[in-house]
């Protein structure tokens, strides 16, 4: 005997559970599916490496906690989910002893630039400005309402101002952008660095209205007091409390389609669930379209359109590190609040070193002196680590199929003791406190293992997808399914596939869960943001 | 003025935590609030993916057997669909020896509902041995065997004194009679090595049975385990696992919780009991916080956190105080290692039973003789290593069988060996041994699995009693059963009489946990147990008195439903 919900939800990462979340607390009987036995999909927080360190092994910086609704709305705070916002934001040490310094404050960056070159200063102001304006009136509100069709959108931003500027710096590329408000090499490559380390190819344009976001976001990360996975654990029990249920460990074998109309969900172990509204898939679409659902129950187009869907170019190679003690950075010896920095750009002396770890990875490599980002969560957040301790996450640009070797290569015993070595040695460089002995314990995770981990983030593809102008905003995944319904009905998309893409957002999420409210007549128990309806009132979007 | 206030306080959100919630909210009627340390709940219901991700590990609890959650599947239903679900390997125990490159292959339940098959492989052996485990069939098929088990499992100590108890066990001896399996002073006396070689004549079936008797923590030189060992025995082919891990079953609990009200808080010490007038008030948090706690508080805590941190010197007579001093807690500390690898490992024994791959709990040994197992608790009670030629560690691979345990393709490897107690060595040498010990066991593996090299494995969870401290109640040694099953510490001794039947000196103060009965497993009868005593002395609903369910035979019934519902995976059709 089938069991029945009003929505079945596949996926229970961070858009998963939002979905279920607002749909439960306005009555839905929500069923979340979740292959892997965790709930929270990126937002994973384990101890990988030795008793009471913790380690946040996918999610860490939280990018949009000041404009998802899902905060607000669930109310983290009141339910002791904080978000810690360190000042300095973003450091680059470099080898000579000096640093640039990005802070929330804008002054105070100003001030780390002007050592570097005053123009550049004088430059970061104005720019900040206006990636404020853009982020504030069209960039987040964008992100939590539905695509339009492109023509409409473009049309829309022609008349004002701010959208005018948003549309030449799409038809730039993200290299040009900073090149043109930078000159000082260091600027630029952390500047660079900043915009498109997350998936932007530096020299496409097409997506560069991306760029502001980065850029505006660089100020704006925070960290999840006890860990990422609090973050999921709010939505998950909010789920709970309004009758909603999981299955974790749960292989789906297929998405039950009748008369080209989605019903329910078929486990591999023979259980079936029913859905007598709509069966939502946050996973990706090769997963959804071309294995759940099947090609015979779709329109050729529309298979060969899914088919040329475009993973990653590459992923990433995170080394997280259990260590007797916090670094000390050599240039904090000029500049003490250096050891207190969020985020930390290590190993690029120069734009072509930058350059020369992207266009290296095109060819499958990775060199030697490839550089990352780096955090140490429990300088911010005692907790994460015994006293006096310290946690350390190392996040390297990677490929997925190495020349050498293939994606397999990553799956060797020696490659990945060599790779955690290097990584350390490149530390070591910035922050010579940190000598063998004092990293007590070390846990890799490669662009083959986040696949092995999350099915759907094939070849790594942690946003499900590369951020290509072909499938970004009215065109991600494709015209057909950017507005989160699919063309087989009461089948939605909600992932980082479909608008406004991956990381941690809550936009997909949302926007389904909105996109189905409306669709089935559901009464919206939550209101749209202030600054959203601001935006449309002032023709934004 | 408190922060917060339940009926019931749980201090701990671990296996035990959870079971007990589930019954002081649907009998007991109460609102309750868990307060757990860690970043998650669950506790030893832990499953993580540290040998790489996509590879899951029970990094604590793993073997299940079907009588583990009796009550809890029989009063939750639901508790089986969100994730507390049974399943077994085509072979639940086994053996390889290198000598003869040979094996001993016990087939599960599952895949062998008479013993039969396993008969025969014992056969192989010894015929006399084959003899008497059809004749361990027959009584542990027998209704007056099962109600027995049951009856020594979930009654707490001062119910498990009772005529009706004694009446059950006077009619399970007919067929131990029949069976020609009357023990006598000797055998009950005996230690499990002796026991082992009392009941069975083949070194190979003995090996079986004392390597899983250390598992459950029995130390097979210490004298008094003559019935363990029978029981032991006849625990073989219903050796188990949870579907998708561990893990799986503390999220099943923690669904019904939420759903049922219950209110849970992580990332959160606990610093004492509030005490007035010697009752249990409340709990105050090491953030200064108080929680108020109308009707009682429950511990999960190990007896020593139980009384020196949670309750206070203060509060309790010299007596109690130094027997739980005096606890021995450093058995059952474990080298309890996952490997991901590329593939699962290939026994040249494959020749002699090809099925031995799909073995849950494989020793491997340089021959027969259980000698090794008994040295290897030797030293480990001198808190050192055995010598390379006495390791006889057991491996077990679930991915053969439940494919969710790895990505498509490759494998997940646990194995298990004792080892020192955590605090023998500091943490650099622990450091250090961790990775010697994963260079030991690959070397030796590869004997038994020629493919078992280095250039097979992705990576190793280096899981050790030093790891194994990460949850507090495990004490400084990291001992897999809070305290150990030592003959004195173990049933209505354990961890004390004074606390056995889960009362504390403290009123409306109760305590539960791995350290109390049965201990050293993930399953229900300390959490059980104890709502059976809080139900007695606060007059709440007992699901036991419900028509029914009267125990054992509710209790029987649920574990023949169980053994049946593996057997029978019934596909679902929609309606």
């Amino acid at each position: 005997m089938a069991q029945t919900y009003d929505v079945i939800i596949i996926g229970s990462g961070p858009n998963g559970l939002a979905i279920a979340a607002y749909l439960s607390k306005a009555g839905q009987k929500v069923l979340l599916l979740e292959r892997r036995f965790e709930a929270g999909g990126g937002l994973a927080t384990e101890q990988v490496t030795i008793p009471d360190f913790y380690h946040n092994t996918h999610a860490v910086y939280m990018m949009m906690v000041d404009y998802a609704p899902v905060y607000k709305d669930f109310a983290f705070e009141a339910r002791g989910v904080k978000h810690i916002y360190p000042d300095l934001q973003v450091a680059m040490p470099l080898a000579d002893g000096r640093a640039l310094s990005i802070y929330r404050d804008v002054e105070r960056t100003c001030a780390s630039i002007a050592e570097f070159s005053r123009k550049d200063a004088e430059s970061y102001r104005d720019m900040q400005r206006h990636f404020e304006a853009l982020m504030q009136n069209i960039l987040g509100p964008q992100t939590y309402v539905p695509m339009e069709a492109a023509p409409l959108m473009a049309a829309k931003a022609e008349v004002t101002e701010l959208g005018r500027a948003l549309s030449e710096y799409t038809e730039k590329t993200p290299e040009e952008i900073v090149c043109e408000l930078y000159e000082d090499e260091h600027v630029r490559t952390l500047m660079l660095y900043m915009a498109c380390h997350w998936g932007l190819d530096y020299a496409q344009s097409g997506v560069s209205y991306m760029v502001p976001i980065y850029l505006n976001r660089m100020t704006n990360y925070r960290l999840t007091a006890g860990g990422s996975h609090r973050v999921s654990n709010v939505l998950l029990k909010s789920t709970f409390e309004q009758g909603g249920q999981i299955r974790t460990s749960a292989q789906i074998k297929r998405i039950i389609v009748d008369n080209g109309t989605a019903k329910g969900v078929e486990l591999e172990d023979g259980t079936c669930f029913l859905a007598n509204k709509a069966v939502v898939s946050t996973i990706d679409t090769h997963q959804t379209f071309l294995k759940y659902v099947g090609e015979d129950e779709l329109d050729r187009d529309f298979v060969d359109m899914i088919k040329i869907w475009q993973w990653e170019k590459w992923s990433l190679c995170v080394l997280h590190l259990a260590m007797s003690e916090p670094p000390r950075f050599k240039a904090a010896e000029l500049q003490p609040d250096l050891n207190n920095a969020f985020i930390y750009v290590l190993g690029y002396e120069s734009l072509a070193d930058l350059k020369g770890h992207w266009d290296a990875m095109s060819e499958g490599e990775l060199p030697a002196r490839a550089g990352f980002n780096g955090c140490f969560p429990s300088v911010h957040d005692p907790y994460q680590a015994p006293p006096g301790r310290a946690t350390a996450l190392l996040s390297q640009m990677a490929p997925f199929d190495l020349k050498d070797g293939g994606a397999e290569r990553w799956l060797k015993h020696k490659h990945r003791e060599e790779t955690a070595e290097r990584q350390i040695a490149i530390l070591q460089r910035y922050a010579p406190n940190l000598t063998r002995d004092k990293v007590l314990w070390t846990y890799l995770t490669t662009p083959a293992d986040i696949q092995n981990k999350f099915a759907n983030m094939v070849k790594g593809s942690y946003k499900q997808g590369a951020y290509h102008p072909l499938q970004m905003g009215y065109l991600r995944p494709n015209q057909d399914c950017s507005q989160y319904r699919t063309p087989v009905k009461n089948l939605y998309l909600g992932g980082a596939s479909v608008a406004p893409g991956g990381m941690v957002l809550f936009g997909p999420g949302y926007n389904c869960a909105n996109a189905i409210a409306e669709d089935f007549g559901i009464e919206k128990w939550w209101t749209e943001p202030e600054y959203i309806t601001a935006a449309r009132e002032n023709g934004y979007v | 003025m408190a922060d917060k206030t339940f009926d019931a306080v749980i201090v701990g959100g671990g296996n035990k935590a959870l079971l007990l919630a589930l019954y002081l909210i649907k009998y007991g009627g109460m609102s309750v609030g868990i307060f757990e340390r860690r970043h998650e709940i669950g506790g030893c219901l832990a499953t993580e993916e540290l040998s790489a991700p996509g590879f899951r590990g029970n990094t604590h609890a793993n073997i299940i057997l079907p009588w583990y959650y009796a009550p809890i599947w029989r009063d939750f239903p639901q508790f089986w669909d969100y994730g507390a679900q049974w399943e077994q390997h085509p072979c639940s125990d086994g053996f390889v020896f290198k000598d003869k490159e040979n094996c001993l292959a016990i087939y599960s339940e599952k895949h062998d509902p008479t013993w039969e098959r396993t008969a025969n492989e014992i056969a192989r052996f010894s015929q006399k041995d084959a003899e008497t485990w059809r004749k361990l069939y027959k009584i542990s098929a027998c209704d007056e065997y099962m109600r027995v088990l049951i009856d020594s499992l979930f009654l707490p100590a001062e119910d498990r004194i009772s005529g009706a108890v004694e009446e059950r066990k006077m009619m399970l001896f007919p067929a131990l009679m029949e069976a020609g399996l009357v023990p006598d002073s000797l055998s009950m006396k005996a230690n499990g090595m002796r026991a082992a070689q009392e009941w069975f004549e083949s070194q190979e079936l003995q090996s079986c049975i004392l390597r899983f008797a250390v598992s459950s923590v029995i130390d097979i030189n210490e004298p008094g385990y003559g019935m363990y060992t029978m029981g032991m025995a006849l625990t073989l082919p219903t050796i188990g696992f949870n579907r998708g891990g561990t893990h799986q079953i503390a999220h099943a609990a923690h669904q019904i919780l939420v759903q049922s009200g219950c209110q849970f808080f992580t990332n959160v010490e606990v610093k004492n009991a509030v005490i007035e007038t010697g009752t249990a008030t409340g709990i105050r948090l090491a953030d200064g916080s108080e929680i108020a706690a109308r009707k009682l508080v429950v511990s999960t805590l190990s007896p020593r956190q139980l009384i020196f941190d949670l309750i206070g010197e203060e509060h309790c007579d010299g007596a109690l105080k130094k027997r739980v001093k005096l606890l021995d807690d450093t058995f059952g500390c474990l080298m309890w290692y996952s490997f991901a690898v590329h593939e699962a490992p290939r026994y040249k024994a494959e020749a002699f039973n090809p099925d031995i791959h799909e073995c849950q709990w494989l020793g491997m040994q340089p021959d027969p003789d259980p000698i090794h197992i008994a040295r290897e608790c030797l030293y480990q009670k001198l808190h050192k290593f055995p010598p390379l030629e006495d390791y006889a560690p057991t491996v077990g691979c679930h991915s053969l069988v439940d494919p969710a345990f790895a990505p498509p393709g490759k494998h997940v490897v646990q194995n298990e060996q004792l080892g020192p107690p955590a605090s023998a060595h500091s943490e650099k040498e622990w450091l250090e041994i961790k990775k010697r010990y994963a260079d030991e066991l690959i070397g030796i593996w590869q004997d038994y699995a020629p493919n078992m090299t280095w250039d097979n494995v992705i990576g190793v969870d280096t899981n050790t009693a030093f790891d194994h401290t990460r949850m507090r109640n495990l004490g400084i040694n990291g001992t897999m059963a809070g305290v150990d099953r030592s003959p004195f510490q173990i049933e209505e001794n354990r961890p004390t009489p004074e606390l056995a039947n889960h009362r504390t000196p403290i009123k409306n103060l109760y305590a539960t946990g791995g350290a109390w009965h049965v201990g050293s497993n993930a399953g229900s009868t300390e959490a059980y147990n104890c709502y059976r005593i809080i139900a007695k002395d606060l007059g709440l609903a007992k699901p036991w008195e419900e028509p029914g369910k009267e125990e054992p035979d509710s209790l029987v019934e649920q574990l023949k439903i169980t053994k049946q519902r593996v057997q029978t995976a019934a596909r679902r059709q929609p309606d």
